[in-house]
């Protein structure tokens, strides 16, 4: 099996999963136990543009961010494709000193 | 398989996905279900601040305030709806897609995890140093005032008072009984009969929002009134917004249902017969009957900022601010944010959000005798519902200018304007349920 077929296969059960999710509670309810933040506050404002879709302190959402050590290296490779999707239109609005400490601010929230 | 399970399997067995691959996957990877983190007790930052008006901005800046200031911190919100129903998606209501009840947002987790005081009464006046109650008491006290009050209604040419929006002509532009009436009159309008919406000229909050109402009454009327149109008399010269995806779906998507007239300005409004009477360029006194009408009037902030000397802007209709903090340019030590502020950013609730959290840091820096962050940075992200079934999504980020002080769309993001989506799709209208519901539980939860 390549990677492609994988990948088509994984896209057609997401989108039955995204069904369910968009039919979901309000968010108000059944919460998650949260992780421990360390109260890091250097880039914590810059990188809060990040929560109304990933979730506060990066938690959810589209993709969590929250603890990930590799979220420089993936808006590397955003910035460099030609993805038309939201998520590289906002990646255009920082400069790359912004980006690293948003970067630096989930590895370390 | 459940879905934890299933995305650790994917994780494990798919190390070498390309990140276009990955990307794609990951959008649909979403988790909507908030996560409620502790409130510190070491930040070492003590103050009051009420907040006056639970709405996107106002939520926001309540639970960040406690989130990052921690328990020292005392918030008090003052809000005298017992919950927010959410304008974003209102118009899906109309289509009877949601309903009211599915957008109204609680109080509950602010007051219960956040320990965020509640304070259901009107709000009668303010200064920097009290508030005066409508059933006379008072509060004081409090370091700083943060005010997001939304946006209050002017009379349509023709009114006489704003009784005829609750009634008769509904704008539906704060989502609430108003839109339940809209619905209702879509419903009972006779087939061949038109709607008719008017947009007022910006700024107005949510900029491609009628554009967006005129594309889902159009959809849901080719299958419930398939010989009524959507007629659109805009203020403004143009399409304000995503001119490119509404100038499609007005003349394809929707082509022959939505008739859509720029530069248009209304002279009278007849609430009783909806009859209107407008101005388009040279030609005088046009007359338009409306089965169904639906007027988005020119908003200001309300008449409590006003009468406490804070809507300073050149139009006197909004309050200026300082960007790095939202302090007000009129007043010191009372904040402004969201839709009655007036700033460069567009009115709207997932900017408002970041607004809030700007006020936040900014404020909680000052309890400590610090600067506001010197480079805020802000961004805006908006899906919009073209049919039932796809949509489009416009983004944009803003930057602080300190030459002019003001927000501005940065040269490198599409030439310093806003970026939409390439067409309208149903994944865009999948992703606009993530963002929706991420938005809201950032906001409330």
């Amino acid at each position: 099996m390549t990677i492609k077929e994988i990948l088509k296969g994984l896209a057609a059960v997401s989108l039955m999963l995204m069904t369910t999710i968009a039919d979901a509670a309000p968010p108000t309810k059944g919460a998650p136990t949260a992780p421990t933040v360390t109260g890091n506050t250097q880039g914590r404002l810059l990188a809060s543009n990040c929560f109304q879709c990933h979730g506060t302190y990066g938690s959810g959402g589209f993709y969590p961010l929250f603890g990930k050590g590799n979220v420089s290296s993936t808006l590397t490779k955003y910035l460099s494709g030609n993805s038309d999707s939201i998520m590289a239109a906002h990646l255009k609005g920082y400069t790359p000193e912004q980006l690293q400490a948003i970067a630096d601010y989930f590895a370390n929230p | 398989m459940n879905r934890r399970k299933f995305l650790g399997v994917t994780a494990s067995g798919l190390g070498l996905l390309t990140l276009s691959s990955f990307s794609a996957f990951a959008a649909r990877d979403s988790n909507t279900t908030p996560v409620q983190f502790a409130i510190p007790t070491n930040t070492g930052i003590n103050g009051h601040i009420v907040v006056l008006g639970g709405g996107m901005a106002g939520a926001t800046v309540a639970k960040y305030l406690r989130l990052w200031g921690g328990t020292g911190v005392q918030v008090t919100l003052v809000e005298k709806s017992a919950a927010y129903t959410s304008n974003i998606l209102s118009n899906t209501v109309l289509t009877g897609q949601r309903t009211l009840a599915n957008l109204a947002y609680h109080y509950d987790t602010l007051k219960n995890h956040y320990g965020v005081k509640l304070i259901n009464k009107e709000v009668a006046a303010i200064d920097a140093a009290s508030i005066q109650f409508a059933d006379g008491t008072t509060l004081g006290g409090y370091d700083r005032l943060v005010i997001a009050p939304g946006v209050e209604f002017d009379l349509m040419p023709g009114m006489t008072s704003v009784d005829e929006y609750d009634t008769l002509i509904p704008h539906a532009w704060k989502a609430g009984p108003q839109t339940a009436l809209l619905r209702d009159q879509l419903i009972n309008m006779t087939d061949g009969a038109n709607v008719v919406i008017t947009i007022p000229k910006a700024p107005y909050r949510c900029p491609p929002g009628p554009y967006e109402r005129a594309c889902v009454i159009a959809d849901w009327l080719k299958a419930n009134k398939p010989n009524s149109q959507v007629i659109v008399l805009d203020a403004n010269a143009d399409i304000l917004v995503e001119k490119d995806n509404f100038n499609y779906a007005f003349t394809v998507t929707h082509a022959g249902v939505i008739d859509y007239r720029p530069g248009c300005t209304i002279t009278n409004v007849d609430s009783a017969t909806r009859v209107v009477t407008y101005n388009q360029g040279l030609s005088l006194d046009n007359v338009v009957e409306a089965g169904v009408l639906n007027p988005i009037p020119p908003q200001r902030a309300p008449k409590l900022l006003a009468d406490a000397g804070l809507l300073n802007s050149p139009d006197g209709r909004f309050a200026s601010v300082d960007v790095l903090s939202y302090e007000s340019t009129a007043i010191p030590g009372i904040h402004v944010i969201g839709d009655a502020s007036s700033t460069t950013m567009p009115k709207a609730g997932h900017i408002g959000n970041q607004q809030a959290k700007t006020c936040v840091d900014a404020i909680l820096r000052v309890l400590q005798g610090q600067l506001p962050d010197p480079s805020p940075v802000t961004n805006s992200a908006c899906f919009t519902p073209i049919t039932a079934s796809t949509a489009t999504w416009l983004a944009a980020v803003y930057q602080y200018d300190p030459g002019t002080k003001k927000m501005v769309i940065p040269a490198q993001h599409n030439n310093g304007t806003a970026i939409s989506a390439p067409t309208a799709s149903t994944r865009n209208y999948q992703d606009m349920l993530t963002w929706f519901n991420t938005l809201m539980g950032d906001t409330f939860a």
